[in-house]
C-alpha cells in the first residue's frame, strides 16, 4: 500500500512535471523551497512548478530528527492559488494571501493507510499516515534587477496549516479548543529560476 | 506612502504569526511545551500527602475528543476535599497525537490534586506511544500508596503483532508478595472480558488475580460505560469508567481491603 502511495505521489509529479515541460521544453522545476517547521517537518526540501501565474505546485520532502520529536520522514505534495499580489516596486512583490492545501505522508511502520487485518474492519475510521492540510502563506518576494540571471527571485514565507484530525477534534469541542491551537506555522525560503 | 502601509501590514501579520506554535509534524512525539515524566512528577507529589488508611480516587477513563467536557470533571474532583488521586485509564487522546496529549494536560494540570495515566489504545496510534512515554512515563508501572499497590498496565493487546500485551510475566512479578503492600489494584485500559484483550492471555490473566488472595478490584476503561461485576463468577470484581462524554465519574474508596463507590455527576 505504501509502496502503491508513493508511486501515485511520484506519478502524480510526474504528471504535472510534464504538462509543464511539454510548454518549456525542459524538465527543470520553476523553484526550489526550503521550510522550517510548518508540519512537514523539521526542516524539509522541495521543487515545484507554475502552473500559470497564479498557481503553482510542489513536492516536498522533510525531516524530524529524534532529538525534536522524530525520527519521521515526510513527503508532501502542495497545492496553492495568488488571489491578491500587492507590487511595491520594481523589485519587491507582497503576496498578503497565498491559499492552498497540501497532503502529507509519514513513512514507517508506525502509520497506516489501510488497517492492518488485526483490525475489523472500521475499527478506526481514519488513516494514521495520510494527513489533509489547508494552508495560507504570506510572503515577500525579491526580483532580481538582471532578467538574465540564473536566479530570478527569491522570497521569504510564512506559512499556516492546520489538519483534518486537528479541524475535526475543534469542530466538536468548539467551546474549550482555542482556534489557534490547530493553526500550526513554518517559515521558508523559495528560489525561482 | 504606499510601501510603508502595505510593509506594516505585512510586517504585522509575519509577527502575528511568528507568535504561533511552529510544527515539525501533527505525529512529533513531544515539543518545548510539552510536559515530561507526569506519572513520576504526580507520584511525588502524592508521596508528600500524608496516608489516613481511607484512599480516595477519582476514576476516569476515556478522555479522547471531549475535550470540552474536561474542565467540569476538573472543576467537581477539585471540589472534592478527600480525593487523594486521579486514575485515567487511558484513551487520552484519540488519535495519538501530541496536541490532543496537550489538551488533555491543558485541562488536567489545573486538577489540585496527582493524577495518573495509564495507556490506552487510541494512544497507540501513530507515534502515540512515544508520546504517551515522554509525557507519561512506562506502559508498565506500579506505585504504592498507603499500603495498595496500584498496577497500572498496557492490556492494549490488539495494537500488537506479537503476543506479549498484557505483559504476564512482569504482572506476575508485580503480583508479589512484599511487606509494604498489603493489597493490590490493577487499572488498565482494555478489560479482560472485551474483544480487544488478547484471548489467549484472558484466562491466565483472570487465572492470576483470581489467584492473588490481595487483589481489590481490576479497573479498566475502554467500553465507554461503567460497569460493575464479576465477570469471570470469582472473587474479582471488574470496574470499568465512564468516558468524558456521559459526564459522570467514579468515586473510589478503599479503606480495610474494600473498595466502596460512588457515582459523582458533572
Amino acid at each position: 500500500m505504501k509502496r502503491r502511495l508513493l508511486l501515485l505521489s511520484i506519478l502524480f509529479c510526474f504528471a504535472v512535471s510534464n504538462s509543464i515541460a511539454q510548454k518549456k521544453r525542459d524538465l527543470i522545476p520553476d523553484f526550489v523551497v526550503t521550510q522550517y517547521a510548518g508540519s512537514i517537518g523539521y526542516g524539509s526540501m522541495g521543487v515545484g512548478y507554475d502552473l500559470n501565474k497564479r498557481a503553482r505546485t510542489s513536492i516536498h520532502y522533510g525531516f524530524v530528527p529524534e532529538r525534536v520529536g522524530g525520527k519521521l520522514h515526510i513527503i508532501s505534495l502542495k497545492f496553492q492559488l495568488t488571489p491578491v499580489a500587492w507590487r511595491l516596486n520594481e523589485n519587491f512583490q507582497i503576496r498578503p494571501i497565498d491559499l492552498g492545501v497540501m497532503s502529507t505522508y509519514h513513512f514507517g511502520d508506525k502509520f497506516h493507510n489501510r488497517w492492518p487485518s488485526r483490525y475489523p474492519d472500521h475499527y478506526y475510521w481514519w488513516t494514521s499516515s495520510l494527513r489533509f492540510h489547508l494552508l495560507t502563506e504570506s510572503s515577500i518576494t525579491y526580483t532580481l534587477p538582471n532578467p538574465q540571471s540564473f536566479v530570478r527571485s527569491v522570497a521569504g514565507y510564512i506559512e499556516f496549516n492546520t489538519n483534518d484530525l486537528y479541524v475535526v477534534s475543534l469542530a466538536q469541542n468548539y467551546k474549550s479548543i482555542n482556534f489557534f491551537d490547530i493553526v500550526k506555522s513554518g517559515v521558508g525560503i523559495r528560489i525561482r529560476f | 506612502m504606499k510601501f510603508s502601509k502595505y510593509t506594516l501590514a505585512f510586517l504585522f501579520l509575519v509577527l502575528t504569526g511568528c507568535s504561533n506554535q511552529l510544527e515539525f509534524s501533527p505525529n512529533q512525539s513531544f515539543d518545548e511545551d510539552s510536559p515530561k515524566d507526569l506519572n513520576r512528577k504526580n507520584l511525588m507529589s502524592l508521596t508528600r500527602s500524608i496516608p489516613d488508611d481511607t484512599i480516595v480516587i477519582a476514576f476516569v477513563g476515556d478522555s479522547q475528543r471531549f475535550y470540552d467536557n474536561l474542565d467540569g470533571f476538573v472543576r467537581k474532583a477539585n471540589s472534592i476535599e478527600e480525593i487523594d488521586f486521579v486514575l485515567l485509564a487511558g484513551d487520552i487522546s484519540d488519535f495519538g497525537l501530541l496536541q490532543e496529549f496537550e489538551w488533555v494536560y491543558e485541562s488536567f494540570s489545573k486538577l489540585n490534586k496527582p493524577f495518573f495515566g495509564v495507556v490506552g489504545n487510541h494512544d497507540l496510534q501513530a507515534q502515540g506511544e512515544e508520546v504517551f512515554r515522554k509525557m507519561f512515563g512506562e506502559l508498565n508501572e506500579s506505585f504504592v500508596y498507603d499500603s495498595v499497590k496500584f498496577i497500572l498496565h498496557n492490556t492494549n493487546s490488539r495494537e500488537y503483532l506479537e503476543k506479549n500485551v498484557p505483559d504476564l510475566e512482569w504482572l506476575e512479578n508485580e503480583l508479589k508478595p512484599s511487606p509494604d503492600v498489603k493489597h493490590f489494584v490493577t487499572v488498565s485500559h482494555v478489560p479482560p472480558f472485551d474483544n480487544d484483550f488478547n484471548p489467549d492471555l484472558v484466562d491466565p490473566y483472570a487465572t492470576m488475580l483470581r489467584d492473588n488472595q490481595r487483589v481489590l478490584t481490576s479497573l479498566h476503561g475502554h467500553v465507554h460505560q461503567h460497569r460493575d461485576f464479576f465477570p469471570f463468577g470469582d472473587n474479582i470484581r471488574y470496574l470499568t469508567s465512564y468516558s468524558f462524554d456521559q459526564r459522570s465519574f467514579l468515586l473510589l474508596k478503599i479503606a480495610n481491603g474494600e473498595v466502596f463507590k460512588t457515582i459523582i455527576d458533572y
